[in-house]
């Protein structure tokens, strides 16, 4: 009897320990859904384009991509050498495990997956809510291989057929890795995206958003880079007359970067930041900007010289120079300063700080990044016409945008005075010089020019790159595949090095 | 041709076992000469039970029953001793004495019991009687002046003797005059003591030797240490002791054999790295499994620590089986005595000195001379290419402009600023008693240490409260309580130099203070004239910010043990734990990284709550000679982890509430779930205490696994042969333990995120666009994830002679398999990675221990030597690729943490400038170690891009070991405890800033250590290249130029106490102790301390992970019982 009722006492501990147990073990994140519920959801798809947009604005891709457009430029002056690998990029002396490099390829291949996503759930037969949102992503995928395509690529002037492109990227097929396609591949996929974006998108969405506009808009820019002078005209007149946007008036111009994007009559395409996702220290305009930012990198002698020729040219307003004031708290005139003033030294160089990245809205180091606008569209085409022979137009689009900037009189250009300049086209690249500084074009301006960049304005001290100009035959002026990419797919080629 | 890709090391494990074999040797020699030796074992009248069931036979024939059940044999004289006599005797379970003592019932026959010999005479009670009687009593006590209960006092030669009792008294009646008494207990040397002329006799007994009969927590259960088959290594309360430390990683370090603690560091309340046996894992961490109590998980304040036991092989680790692979530390926290309610104070108080090594920066005109030189060499070079800049232009003129000679006029010293001597204070009161039904121990502590780095400090405060209560025969109920509190100041600051880094970069030309000498300077305001890089300077930045951590937690345990049978019981244990965290960080307008924000506060709240219950049948029954043990059980465990932060912007300063922040900025908050549910069984059996076996089987399942794979079966072995218990050593008294052991089996690591198996896309703040929210795809399914696996073999000897001399050697070689990684994927895929099962790593190594009483009696000296020597290879890697890693990379046949870097060739004697390895192919193209090919041609080359990637050593030691010595002579006490690592190496990153060649003109500069040749002209032989401003040839680029010799000897910690003899009525014990940590440090790495993080031994340049050396510290102690 007495073992009977151990027994069941014994029974009933053992039945409440595999009580306690029935737990399945499968629990669900809080922060995350299955894959496979958000693609048979049409409405999620939206979130996932929200999700590629936003990867536009993350730091590793829009600063990185920032500064390996922007560093290799002539108008830019680093005070001193830096830890950030930015430093690469500044000095030509390209590694392939740079972090500006591998950062900015593998973010933009990210995004492209998910571009891809959501290209390939929408029917091309689907209701006009649908075929925006697809031409959207198809806008951010052409818009993320020409991102990579400048940046790891020869200039398509530079024999396209044969010289290697990036991986293009048309699927979702996680296991199928393509390798480097050609240049010229590279731009027709872009421009064959972009022609589809511009045909799908019918609903207009403000300048923080992908619209027809923007599609046509950056179809110019690449056509012009391609040399395809009649297409790049004819887009830049579409989105010119497409009666959405404007220049901004001479009187308000010093203050373009203030003005929100989608306020900005100008703005065609800006990755946007609220104010809530101020990157402070870790912004671009940091880099550019004493006041909250570290302002280290410094307008440059050559592009002072030049916007400091005329002391009415709004431009000039992009430029703060960091003044050393008497004990009144006045500037100190100074011959030897472009800007006329005693300037703030740091290791010798003078403060000219840059604010095209600060103060969006009033608030320090905020900046939306401005990708294409209206000024941009009016310059290819004075390119375009100066490049086809239509001397004429081109000077005349010329003017228009010098006095927007608030030239007048002999400070603009006529065909008869060239103001020292030999060409026509030379008059067009550096008014492209000054009005689109700091905005990412200028080293593939000229390069694409066949021009080199002329670095000797550079301190030998604070410098280890090429000595004087970096020709744009030289290998150095791409950035190498990231090495560990080239480890994972071993389909990709490196590009030569010195 | 150096082959440095390929490297392999098969004959290790050969090398390793031809040791093996001359130990073998040298066993048997011993085992030979002992067995001619006489035999004696303690205890085993004590624990020897026998059955005796007789009817009407002779009492000659009960003794041949026990000499067959048992190892007893009988001694007497057939004459004198008649035996014929017919006896009725019905007993079960007994031990010796029960059973004589009823077999010679009215008899004359009287025994005396001499371990395994029985000696039989005839009572001679008449003539005793004639002698004079007498009483004694006493007390007895252990050495630290505890009183002992239970101690068996026994008049030598006789049966009389009686037990200590809750208060360690003792008395005895009717004793002749002149007896010996022998104090025993377990755990402690037996001592005899005379009665001669004395009525009150106070004993203080010694811990025995060497602690052979040790009782071992071990898994689910306790064992006596020689009874064990596995390799576990106890740090028991009197190695505990002298360590005044308030971390776990201290206390052991230099203890264990096979432990390697690394990566400790000044900063108070900072926490070590602990590898046992290295790391065989690449993605699922390398931290042991801690058990707190018996239950997985959980935490305990030093103070609070019993013993510590470091589980190493796979017999021992089987129970824990799932999580157990990198090894398990159980933790068992102090209980309460029976007896007179014990209060105990301890207190210690002491300062703390920054240690820089030999890292020494440069003066101000140190500093101008390095500047100097090397804008002079750059002034040459510019003149010698005709540089029109240079053409009218002398150096003496040129030099002001580059290099003002009124940075002369500033001198401040950054590393007298930032540092101060740093203070300890730790204080701990516990109670603890009870009565045979209830037991107690309740302790309360603090601890509050400045740091030698200005504005770090670590406070916590703690309590634990531990019941057992013996609700009735069969059942006990235990209540374990604790709680604790900290709070330390973060440092450094994301994207801003930290204090710590400051303390070496931050130039001397830059003062931190403004003309009128108090104002602090702020680097970065308009006009600022700051030269060094960082822009930071922490004297101002320390008005601007604070950025405080404070951690909570609370663990409660209830356990109930039931005795269900005689061989069966039940015990159920479950926990409940909370623990917490409270980061604020505020940072003003003119703080640096808040300018643009106007200030800012960011504040993150974590909790996560626990649950386990863990179950167990505990079985135990013997058959004779043969012993069987096992336990069945099933274990369950739930956390959940939840964090919610946020973040505001304009801020007024004084202001400390995220509501009064002008605008939110940003939210955030997450949870987190995971479960375990366990299966397993153990069985134990041995056969007369010679032959052990141990097995165990276990099933285990993750929430963190895929759906097709969540369940793992984890089996292990364990045997052990104890050599001297066998017939033929029987008889050699001064081996005291000889035995053989083995064990194989499988354990698993379960040790990564969440959700892993599972395809998801993420929504996230940073995934939101314009307010709205965004979606990215976080990771491709991978339902077939399941556990890594460690297959584990250890062939261990311990051998214990003369109770002064004990050597145990461990022999193993873990295997650890499907190991869990992030298999990186191109990014042409879309993902970074996909988390799988793939790739395997191989330990193989030794553990050495040998604990030696060099001199025992009044002055005792004891020793304990440990090392261990480790190899580790990765053995396959997902389709062999490489991982890299920084500077380092994984590849197979390698060690799982190799360097891989361009190789440093020197300094050109001619030009002065830097030189790398450069490896080219036929086609004189440039080959990488990664590219797996041999050279044609080995070149040197001053081109930085053009030299070659090159695997160039492994990082790990070829040895760790520790010494500790521990001395007496009456009341005092000395330990000496010396750590040591031999064969590490170091990459010293931060070189690269502070050791550059002009490169880096806003950091300071480290001065030349020993050796360092500077450059100067052609034909100089240097270490060092020409130092040019602005940079020499990227020279101080990363390569093996920064790796560094990290081989230490320390002397970690020097402890005298003393314990004073007379103890005054209200204190029963006093002992008052000094310490000293880190006394002195042995070695030839060129930075602070090169007791790095060994799995990721890179001080870097980052000047955010600037290292926080470990510091000297001295403190005074008392330890006061009431």
């Amino acid at each position: 009897m007495k073992k009977m009722k151990t027994l069941i006492r014994t029974l009933y501990v053992i039945a409440f320990v595999f009580m306690i147990s029935c737990d399945n073990l499968e629990y669900i994140p809080t922060d995350q859904l299955s894959d496979k519920l958000i693609q048979a959801s049409p409405k999620l798809l939206n979130n996932i384009t929200i999700g590629t947009y936003s990867r536009l604005r993350s730091s590793n891709y829009m600063r990185l991509r920032h500064f390996a457009q922007e560093a290799p430029s002539d108008e830019v002056l680093l005070v001193k050498s830096t830890g950030d690998n930015l430093m690469y990029s500044y000095n030509y002396q390209h590694v392939v495990n740079s972090s500006v490099s591998t950062q900015f390829w593998q973010q933009a291949y990210y995004g492209i997956y998910s571009a891809n996503k959501v290209i390939e759930a929408i029917d091309d037969n689907a209701s006009g809510e649908f075929l925006q949102l697809k031409g959207e992503n198809l806008f951010l995928r052409a818009l993320m291989h020409y991102d990579l395509v400048r940046i790891f690529s020869r200039p398509y002037s530079q024999s396209p057929e044969t010289n290697l492109g990036i991986m293009i990227r048309d699927n979702t097929d996680v296991k199928v890795l393509p390798a480097r396609s050609t240049v010229k591949e590279t731009y027709d996929f872009i421009v064959k995206d972009l022609l589809k974006a511009a045909a799908l998108m019918n609903i207009r969405k403000s300048a923080i958003f992908a619209s027809k506009e923007t599609a046509w808009a950056l179809l110019s820019r690449v056509y012009l880079y391609m040399d395809q002078y009649d297409k790049a005209l004819e887009y830049a007149d579409k989105v010119i007359n497409a009666g959405r946007y404007s220049l901004v008036p001479t009187d308000k111009y010093g203050s373009y970067f203030t003005i929100l994007p989608e306020n900005n009559p100008e703005t065609i395409f800006a990755i946007k930041l609220l104010e809530t996702e101020n990157m402070g220290k870790s912004s671009i305009g940091a880099m550019y900007h004493g006041d909250g930012g570290w302002g280290e990198m410094f307008a440059s002698p050559p592009y002072r010289k030049l916007v400091y020729k005329y002391s009415n040219d709004q431009r000039i307003k992009f430029i703060d120079p960091e003044y050393v004031l008497d004990n009144v708290g006045n500037k100190i005139p100074d011959i030897t300063e472009d800007c006329g003033f005693r300037v703030v030294k740091r290791n010798d160089l003078s403060k000219y700080f840059i604010n095209k990245y600060t103060r969006e809205g009033g608030i320090i180091m905020l900046s939306s990044p401005v990708v294409l606008r209206l000024a941009e569209m009016y310059l290819i085409k004075a390119e375009a016409f100066a490049k086809t022979g239509k001397n004429v137009e081109a000077i005349d689009v010329i003017n228009l945008i010098r006095k927007r900037a608030g030239l007048f009189g002999d400070q603009l250009f006529t065909v008869s005075d060239l103001k020292g300049y030999t060409s026509v086209l030379d008059v067009v690249l550096a008014e492209r010089f000054l009005e689109l500084a700091w905005e990412g074009h200028r080293s593939f301006d000229l390069f694409r020019n066949n021009l080199p960049v002329d670095r000797s304005y550079v301190p030998a001290q604070a410098w280890c790159g090429p000595k004087g100009f970096i020709l744009p035959t030289s290998k150095s002026i791409v950035h190498l595949i990231p090495e560990v990419e080239m480890a994972l797919n071993p389909k990709l080629v490196q590009n030569p090095t010195e | 041709m150096k082959k440095k890709w390929f490297f392999t090391n098969h004959g290790y494990f050969f090398a390793c076992v031809g040791k093996f074999l001359k130990i073998m040797k040298i066993f048997i020699f011993l085992i030979a000469f002992a067995s001619m030796q006489t035999f004696a074992l303690d205890n085993y009248a004590q624990t020897k039970r026998m059955d005796m069931k007789i009817v009407q036979s002779s009492i000659v024939s009960a003794l041949e029953i026990i000499e067959n059940q048992s190892e007893f044999f009988f001694f007497y004289n057939n004459k004198v001793v008649k035996l014929d006599k017919k006896v009725s005797v019905d007993l079960k379970d007994k031990s010796i004495n029960e059973i004589l003592d009823a077999v010679f019932t009215d008899t004359d026959v009287e025994y005396t019991i001499n371990d395994r010999q029985i000696i039989l005479s005839i009572n001679k009670s008449e003539k005793s009687s004639a002698q004079q009687q007498r009483s004694v009593k006493g007390k007895v006590t252990d050495s630290s002046g505890a009183t002992l209960p239970g101690v068996s006092v026994v008049v030598k030669g006789t049966t009389t003797g009686v037990i200590t009792d809750n208060n360690g008294n003792f008395s005895l009646v009717n004793i002749p005059e002149n007896a010996s008494l022998q104090f025993s207990f377990v755990g402690m040397k037996t001592q005899e003591f005379t009665t001669e002329g004395k009525t009150t006799i106070n004993v203080k007994l010694s811990e025995e030797a060497i602690g052979l009969d040790e009782v071992v927590a071990v898994g689910y259960s306790n064992k006596k240490a020689s009874e064990l088959s596995s390799s576990v290594a106890v740090v028991n309360e009197k190695a505990l002791q002298g360590v005044t430390s308030n971390n776990l990683s201290d206390m052991v370090q230099g203890k264990v054999p096979g432990l390697v603690v690394s990566n400790t560091s000044g900063n108070p309340g900072q926490n070590a790295n602990i590898v046992i046996r290295g790391v065989g894992s690449i993605g699922a961490g390398y931290s042991p499994l801690y058990v707190v109590d018996g239950i997985i998980g959980g935490d305990a304040n030093p103070n609070d620590i019993e013993s510590i036991t470091v589980l190493k092989d796979a017999a021992a680790t089987g129970l824990y089986g799932s999580r157990a692979s990198n090894g398990v530390i159980i933790i068992t926290t102090k209980s309460g005595k029976s007896g007179k309610t014990k209060i105990n104070y301890s207190g210690s108080y002491g300062i703390s000195q920054h240690l820089d090594g030999n890292l020494q920066m440069m003066n101000s005109s140190e500093l101008y001379d390095f500047q100097k030189n090397g804008y002079q060499n750059y002034f040459n070079s510019r003149v010698a290419v005709n540089d029109p800049n240079f053409a009218n232009i002398s150096f003496e003129n040129y030099l002001p402009n580059v290099l003002s000679p009124s940075r002369l006029n500033v001198d401040t010293d950054w590393q007298s600023l930032l540092s101060r001597t740093g203070k300890i204070n730790k204080q701990q009161l516990s109670i603890s008693g009870g009565n045979e039904k209830t037991t107690f121990y309740v302790s309360g502590n603090y601890y509050d240490e400045s740091g030698t780095v200005i504005s770090t400090y670590y406070k916590s405060m703690g309590f634990r409260a531990n019941f057992k209560h013996k609700i009735s025969d069969k059942v006990t109920l235990y209540v374990k309580v604790s709680g604790n509190n900290e709070k330390s100041p973060n440092d450094p600051l994301p994207g801003q130099e930290g204090v710590i880094a400051q303390y070496y970069i931050n130039m001397p030309w830059d003062s931190p203070y403004e003309a009128d000498g108090i104002t602090p300077y702020n680097p970065v305001k308009a006009g600022s004239t700051w030269l060094g890089n960082g822009k930071s300077n922490y004297i101002y930045d320390r008005e601007h910010y604070s950025d405080i951590t404070k951690k909570m937690g609370l663990s409660s345990d209830l356990k109930l043990d039931v005795k269900i049978t005689d061989w069966m019981s039940f015990s159920t244990s479950n926990r409940w734990q909370f623990s917490g965290s409270d980061w604020t960080q505020l940072l003003d307008k003119n703080y640096i990284l808040s300018i643009a924000e106007k200030g800012r506060i960011s504040q993150t709240y974590t909790y996560q709550n626990s649950y386990l219950t863990s179950n167990l049948f505990n079985l135990k029954h013997n058959f004779g000679n043969h012993y069987f043990s096992g336990v069945l059980g099933q274990e369950y465990s739930y956390s959940k982890w939840n964090s919610t932060g946020a973040v505001g912007m304009d801020m007024v300063e004084g202001l400390s509430a995220l509501s009064s922040a002008g605008s939110p900025k940003s939210v955030s908050g997450t949870s987190s779930e995971t479960g375990f549910l366990s299966y397993f069984g153990q069985m134990d059996y041995n056969y007369k205490g010679r032959y052990f076996l141990v097995g165990s089987a276990r099933r285990d399942a993750s929430s963190r696994f895929g759906a097709n794979n969540k369940w793992g079966t984890f089996l292990t072995m364990g045997t052990s042969w104890v050599i001297n218990r066998e017939t033929f050593l029987s008889q050699v008294s001064w081996i005291d333990l000889l035995k053989i052991k083995f064990s194989y089996g499988t354990t698993g690591n379960a040790n990564i995120a969440d959700y892993l198996s599972m395809g998801t896309y993420g929504f996230a703040t940073a995934n939101t666009y314009n307010g709205n929210s965004g979606a990215r795809p976080s990771r491709i399914a991978n339902p077939d994830l399941t556990w890594e696996k460690a297959y584990t073999t250890n062939l261990g000897f311990e051998f214990s002679v003369f109770k002064r001399i004990k050597l145990e050697i461990d022999l193993y070689n873990r295997d650890n398999k499907d190991l869990l990684q992030n298999v990186p994927l191109s990014a042409a895929s879309g993902f970074t990675g996909q988390q799988r099962n793939v790739g395997s790593v191989r330990n193989q190594g030794i553990d050495f221990n040998l604990t030696t009483v060099n001199l025992d009696g009044d002055f005792r000296w004891e020793t304990n030597f440990n090392l261990n020597i480790n190899k580790n290879k990765v053995l396959a890697l997902n389709n062999s690729e490489d991982i890299a890693n920084g500077s380092m990379r994984i590849r197979e046949g390698l060690d799982l943490r190799y360097f891989y870097m361009r190789e440093w060739a020197g300094v050109d004697p001619q030009t002065g400038d830097p030189l790398w390895v450069r490896w080219e192919d036929e086609n004189g193209k440039i080959i990488n170690g990664a590219d797996k090919k041999d050279p044609t041609k080995v070149l040197t080359t001053n081109q930085y891009n053009q030299a070659s990637n090159l695997f160039i050593r492994s990082a790990y030691p070829d040895l760790t070991g520790g010494i500790r010595n521990d001395l007496s002579y009456k009341n005092f006490s000395f330990s000496v405890l010396c750590n040591m690592s031999f064969g590490q190496w170091i990459y010293f990153g931060q070189r690269e800033r502070i050791d550059s060649d002009g490169t880096f003109l806003g950091h300071n500069q480290m001065k030349p250590y020993k050796d360092w040749v500077r450059w100067e002209k052609p034909g100089d032989i240097t270490t060092h290249p020409r130092i040019v401003s602005g940079g020499n040839l990227q020279s101080s680029s990363p390569s093996s130029r920064y790796l560094e010799d990290g081989s230490y000897f320390r002397i970690q910690n020097v402890n005298l106490s003393y314990t004073f003899p007379k103890v005054y009525s209200l204190i029963s014990a006093l002992r008052v102790y000094a310490s000293v940590d880190n006394l002195a440090l042995f070695t030839k790495f060129s930075g602070a301390d090169p007791d790095v993080n060994i799995e990721n031994p890179q001080i870097t340049q980052d000047a955010n992970s600037a290292r926080y050396s470990p510091t000297k510290k001295i403190l005074f102690g008392i330890s006061l019982d009431f």
